[in-house]
């Protein structure tokens, strides 16, 4: 028993140890790269690209993008959730409604949020509506999915069971298949959310006086390499926040679940 | 045994249209069932036992034929028939208490009422100290034996058994079926165990049926007069032998006309 315990904390060590590599690795090879192309000024160096972003930081400019950036994909993405979850119940509970929306979903399942960039634009002009209404875009069709399917996805000897302990059609929604969808769509959200936070700086990049997408744009004109790599990282390291913090709730609402690592 | 019937087929039918045609899984079939009775029917695989215990519980409907419940013809599923299925059957997001107290949930019963209704079956069928897990935390075995406690715990007039530890271990198996022939000593509640293993159903039963192959008809019933409460010392006992030779006789009688055929 010990020594199972001691090989574990072991492992989570040298997983700890191992990310940490990783990222050093990283530092070293845009650290060579950077030096090796120094004459040509393409790329900073990481010190250079957080000097950038701690003189943005200082003056507020990077907290103030940071802040219209998300605003944009929380707003979207709340209105995506509260529409597609209960349609995504809908469609997948009675089957007409799914065979009315399937073709239709699939169509746009598959077509990329950033076509609807220019009509948006058309439609909203270049304030936070027709942001917004790109990134409501970009979750909505990934949680539809995620949620139909999951409720047909429910076993049928939970059914039955349900049925002969007397559960009427309003028990079976509420009883088993809301509880049985809820990892997905939480899984459905973190994806969802990753394709919001990608839609929300490429819709910044092509129109916007606000955000991590109009700053890089910005930063473009007056080849502030600096600021345009910086604004990278920055939002990597926040689409890397968000998606933890999903697999956070995730890990603490569906401790029922069986979980294969 | 009392002789008062509780539950009765006649002439029950079931088809199933599948692409190939239609195929016939029952055919005829007439039982009755007193009340108070374990009894366990057995048959080749493929017979059409799980068809004939889901038309009981209601899960399935009779192509032709009627299927009454003291009298009253059963249209659907009901509390007042269980089914322990084969397959584990548990909700994965419900603890043990409250995978038990499910059903006494739909009936309205406050958390107290169906709580201490639980316990009484947890302690029972001997699950204490498991009352807060989740299905995942328990062994297929366990999972069972919460199962069955979620069956007693509707106080149905009959317990529909379908294969209940076909899925499980030889040990495990022979723990179960002790068990449960000590709560079934306990109330008398009428039991119909569906099973494929002979040895299972003798000695289970106080009456034993065996189906011929599809279509299904009861081909021959067996009573079995071994004392009551049994042990699975009774297993190499002489009359247990005998009846275990009986029963298979009259088992492989049905396989022999099939091969014939």
């Amino acid at each position: 028993m010990k020594k199972i315990r001691n090989n574990e904390g072991k492992g989570y060590q040298g997983q700890i140890r191992n990310y940490i590599l990783s990222v050093i690795i990283f530092l070293v090879a845009w650290e060579i790269l950077a030096e090796s192309t120094t004459r040509f000024h393409l790329m900073p160096t990481p010190y250079e690209t957080a000097l950038a972003l701690a003189r943005l930081a200082s003056t507020g400019i990077l907290f103030e993008n940071i802040k219209a950036s998300l605003f944009r994909v929380l707003s979207g993405f709340t209105i995506a959730f509260s529409v597609a979850v209960p349609l995504g119940f809908l469609i997948g509970w009675y089957k007409t409604v799914k065979e009315l929306s399937d073709p239709i979903i699939n169509l746009f399942r598959v077509t990329p949020p950033l076509a609807f960039i220019p009509l948006m634009i058309i439609y909203f002009g270049i304030g936070e509506l027709s942001k917004i209404m790109v990134i409501t875009y970009a979750a909505f069709f990934v949680l539809v999915v995620i949620v139909y399917q999951a409720v047909r996805n429910v076993d049928a000897v939970l059914i039955k069971a349900a049925r002969v302990l007397g559960a009427k059609d309003r028990d079976l929604f509420f009883h088993v298949v809301v509880p049985h969808s809820v990892p997905y769509i939480i899984a459905g959200c973190r994806v969802a959310i990753g394709s919001s936070w990608m839609s929300v700086v490429a819709s910044e990049l092509i129109a916007a006086q606000s955000g991590l997408g109009y700053m890089i744009e910005d930063a473009l004109r007056y080849f502030d390499i600096d600021v345009i790599v910086g604004g990278i990282i920055v939002i990597g390291i926040i689409g890397l926040i968000m998606d933890g913090i999903v697999r956070y709730i995730e890990r603490r609402v569906t401790v029922w679940m069986v979980r294969v690592s | 045994m009392s002789g008062n019937v509780i539950l009765e087929a006649r002439d029950v039918s079931k088809e199933f249209v599948t692409k190939r045609g239609i195929v016939k899984a029952l055919e005829n079939v007439n039982l009755q069932i007193n009340e108070g009775e374990f009894f366990c029917l057995i048959g080749p695989s493929g017979c059409g036992k799980s068809t004939l215990l889901n038309i009981f519980a209601g899960l399935e409907r009779a192509t032709s034929g009627e299927v009454l419940l003291r009298g009253r013809k059963i249209e659907g599923p009901s509390p007042e028939r269980q089914v322990v299925f084969q397959q584990l059957a548990l909700f994965p997001w419900m603890t043990v208490i409250d995978n038990i107290s499910f059903g006494l949930k739909l009936k309205g019963l406050s958390k107290e009422e169906r709580y201490a209704i639980a316990k009484k079956y947890i302690e029972i069928t001997g699950l204490k100290g498991f009352e807060h897990a989740y299905p995942k935390e328990l062994s297929g075995g366990m999972q069972q034996r919460v199962a069955i406690a979620r069956a007693y715990a509707m106080n149905p007039e009959i317990l529909l058994m379908d294969e209940p530890f076909g899925a499980l271990d030889a040990q495990t198996r022979e723990f179960l079926q002790e068990d449960i022939l000590k709560t079934w000593s306990k109330d008398k509640k009428t039991v119909f165990f569906i099973t494929h293993d002979v040895e299972e159903a003798v000695f289970l039963s106080t009456k034993l049926g065996i189906m011929s192959s599809r279509p299904g008809k009861i081909a021959a019933t067996l009573d079995i007069k071994l004392p009551i409460p049994r042990d699975k010392r009774i297993k190499v006992s002489p009359e247990f032998i005998e009846y275990r030779k009986k029963a298979l006789e009259l088992l492989l009688s049905q396989m022999q006309v099939t091969v014939k055929v």
